[in-house]
């Protein structure tokens, strides 16, 4: 009965998640215009004002646990362009907090986008054999290659501990200087190989594929860029990509190709993350030919 | 949702995967009338797995004073104000689990400690339940004014719910002892985990962003020697073992004999059903009621076995190997023509030989030699 009860609840809840987002599919698509210059990774950059630009409407995660049934975030503005080789695309949306912290009971903000490696690929994060190449930005990685790693002393100013086993160097004992196997003993997701964990952040946008919920991995290589900047209650980002990384997992994307891509968010300052997310239906993304 | 079979709580309930014991299981009994509070345990586990960055608030192992005291803050009455009113019939829980009580949408019902709840581990400490009047005195053998010392680690559940809980399924059960673990490469630090434990024994390590717990000592368990926190006890309290499955009962098997047999030992808020497979003896001077909301219907019978101890030879035998030897202790014997229990290896071996009694000896109050008074003569 339980769950008769709840298989109802998500059918309509899935009604309700998809309803906007298809329709939107349908009658949007974003352009992403042709430009000769290089496309700087900076959602300050003045060629982003001639681009075109799309609302896209986000819904609840209801399709596996744990949902998120009330989002924070509903739609993103986006624009897209491209230079032949790589692809750029700018998502803003409104924020009230600006959550780049993960500390204990805290979540980042963060956004990503999402495009079939083949021609296409199930909106439930791909699925067996329609692998998905998802680009995802962090708040809190950001804020790793802004201001330098996150450590203790960053994420609590006020914290003071005189000893830890091994480390090099002097209090606060700054997890980057620990290049020696005995300290870093402890730092098990660092020495594994977990991007989270790694202090010597490159880039705020993680690389990840995935074959449906639950199989999502860090691509073995990382091609994108990003950044973003929060200004007056708004988060602005830019998220970039070469069209062919020499990858496996390159989209079939590329000039004068139309790619289906979908959005999704994360408001830290409602506990958001991992499933618990809004997400966007496809979206249709016109890339003009490159010369045009 | 699968349905299994919880024997904690008399019955079959939902969990998310059907029901896969592990081909041996690590479990422990605490018996908590002999814990001093020291916190031995606390730093041994400390100093061996949680002096790295993004653990220093972390106690895999932690001791709390009951009634007041919970780390993180208020655990314990927290998950159970969320659950509700709930009811036992008999040996059989009739209310829910929080795998039953999940709402919408979630696997496990469960909540995030807020960082504060984490700070001041040992708040409460020795708060009696109430304040002594004058002219107050106490009863035997349940005290009217009492507290006592619950240590808590991991209980490598049967049924975890961080397990349950972890949309990655980053979190996996060891079939060779049952040991549940965090793959440190695969965590995101969602915190489902965190969340999800009843029992408030996931931890997130905020520097490495990912979340970390007890790790039931495997690098010793695999060697046959018993966790830190276990060798270390000062109280001997402790005693670590493996739990056959329920239907498989061998009664010279330690763990087997406290927790089926005997049924001294009983777990803790069965009636979350996670089926955790650390077990309390549950303290004689404590009123029942405050002990039978904690460890459920055995609790009674329990006690009752345990008084009765001095008479129950295998009992006595069994309850002095506790802290006696480092080693996992496969088998036991009790002689009681003898006055000793022994304890063997996984091949049979003889590792452990103690006495039911220690002997005693006299010495003179006034030592001449040394021309001292002795303040302890036996
Ligand atoms: S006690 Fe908590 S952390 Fe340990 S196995 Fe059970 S659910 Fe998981
Ligand atoms: S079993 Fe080992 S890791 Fe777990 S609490 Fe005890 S000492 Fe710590
Ligand atoms: S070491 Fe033993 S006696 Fe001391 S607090 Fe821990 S469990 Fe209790």
């Amino acid at each position: 009965m339980r769950r008769a009860r709840r298989l109802l609840l998500t059918l309509l809840l899935l009604v309700v998640a998809l309803g906007p987002g298809l329709a939107g599919a349908q009658q949007k698509t974003l352009r992403a215009r042709f430009i000769r210059s290089a496309i700087p990774a900076d959602p300050g950059w003045r060629g982003w004002r001639l681009a075109p630009a799309i609302e896209v409407q986000l819904g609840p995660q209801v399709m596996a646990e744990p949902w998120q049934l009330t989002p924070s975030i509903t739609r993103l503005t986006v624009k897209a362009v491209h230079n032949g080789t790589w692809v750029a695309f700018l998502l803003a949306w409104k924020d009230a907090t600006r959550n780049a912290a993960m500390q204990t009971d805290t979540f980042r903000d963060a956004v990503a986008l999402m495009v079939p490696v083949g021609r296409a690929a199930s909106i439930t994060m791909g699925a067996p054999k329609e692998r998905v190449l998802i680009l995802h930005w962090k708040a809190d990685w950001q804020e790793d290659v802004d201001k330098g790693f996150q450590d203790v002393a960053q994420l609590y100013p006020h914290a003071w501990l005189d000893w830890y086993p091994f480390a090099p160097g002097e209090p606060p004992y700054d997890v980057r200087g620990w290049t020696n196997p005995e300290a870093r003993r402890y730092l098990t997701g660092w020495v594994l190989g977990n991007p989270r964990s790694q202090p010597d952040k490159r880039t705020s946008v993680e690389e990840q594929v995935a074959e449906g919920y639950g199989t999502l991995t860090t691509n073995e290589r990382q091609s994108a860029v990003g950044k973003g900047v929060y200004t007056n209650g708004e988060w602005r980002v830019v998220i970039a990509r070469p069209f062919a990384a020499g990858d496996p997992n390159d989209p079939a994307w590329g000039p004068g190709k139309t790619v289906p891509v979908a959005f999704a968010a994360w408001d830290g300052g409602a506990g958001e993350i991992g499933g618990r997310k809004s997400l966007s239906d496809w979206v249709a993304v016109r890339l003009s030919p490159a010369g045009r | 949702m699968a349905t299994v079979k919880n024997w904690q709580i008399g019955r079959e309930m939902e969990y998310p995967f059907p029901e896969s014991r592990p081909q041996r299981q690590f479990a422990a009994v605490f018996d908590l009338n002999k814990c001093i509070g020291c916190q031995t345990c606390t730093m041994a586990c400390k100093t061996t797995w949680t002096v790295g960055k993004g653990q220093e608030y972390m106690q895999w192992n932690n001791v709390e004073t009951k009634p007041y005291g919970a780390y993180p803050m208020g655990w314990d009455v927290r998950i159970l104000d969320k659950l509700g009113p709930q009811r036992w019939q008999g040996q059989t829980y009739v209310g829910k689990t929080v795998f039953e009580a999940a709402p919408q949408g979630e696997k496990v019902l469960g909540y995030l400690p807020e960082e504060l709840d984490w700070t001041h581990s040992n708040a409460g400490e020795d708060e009696a339940a109430q304040s002594l009047d004058r002219g107050a005195y106490e009863t035997m053998p349940v005290h009217r004014h009492w507290f006592f010392y619950l240590p808590r680690i991991c209980m490598h559940c049967t049924y975890p719910a961080c397990l349950a809980a972890c949309p990655r399924q980053a979190i996996y059960k060891r079939a060779e002892d049952g040991i549940v673990l965090v793959d440190q490469a695969r965590c995101r630090g969602y915190r489902e985990c965190v969340k999800a434990c009843p029992y408030e024994k996931a931890f997130y390590n905020p520097v490495l962003r990912i979340s970390q717990k007890c790790i039931g000592c495997y690098p010793a368990v695999e060697q046959g020697i018993q966790p830190r926190c276990v060798t270390t006890c000062i109280g001997k309290i402790r005693l670590m073992g493996f739990l056959s499955k329920p239907d498989e009962v061998r009664a010279e098997r330690p763990l087997d004999f406290l927790v089926y047999v005997r049924k001294v030992a009983l777990p803790l808020y069965p009636q979350l059903g996670l089926e955790g497979n650390v077990y309390y003896i549950p303290p004689v001077h404590v009123p029942r009621e405050f002990l039978r909301q904690m460890f459920g219907p055995g609790t009674d019978q329990a006690i009752e076995t345990y008084l009765k101890g001095k008479d129950d030879p295998e009992l006595l035998g069994l309850l002095h190997l506790f802290g006696d030897t480092k080693e996992i202790v496969e088998s036991f014997k009790a002689f009681p023509a003898t006055g000793e229990a022994a304890g063997y290896d996984r091949k049979g071996r003889e590792i452990v030989r103690v006495p039911f009694r220690e002997p005693n000896y006299l010495r003179p109050f006034y030592d001449a030699a040394r021309q001292v008074y002795r303040h302890n003569i036996s």
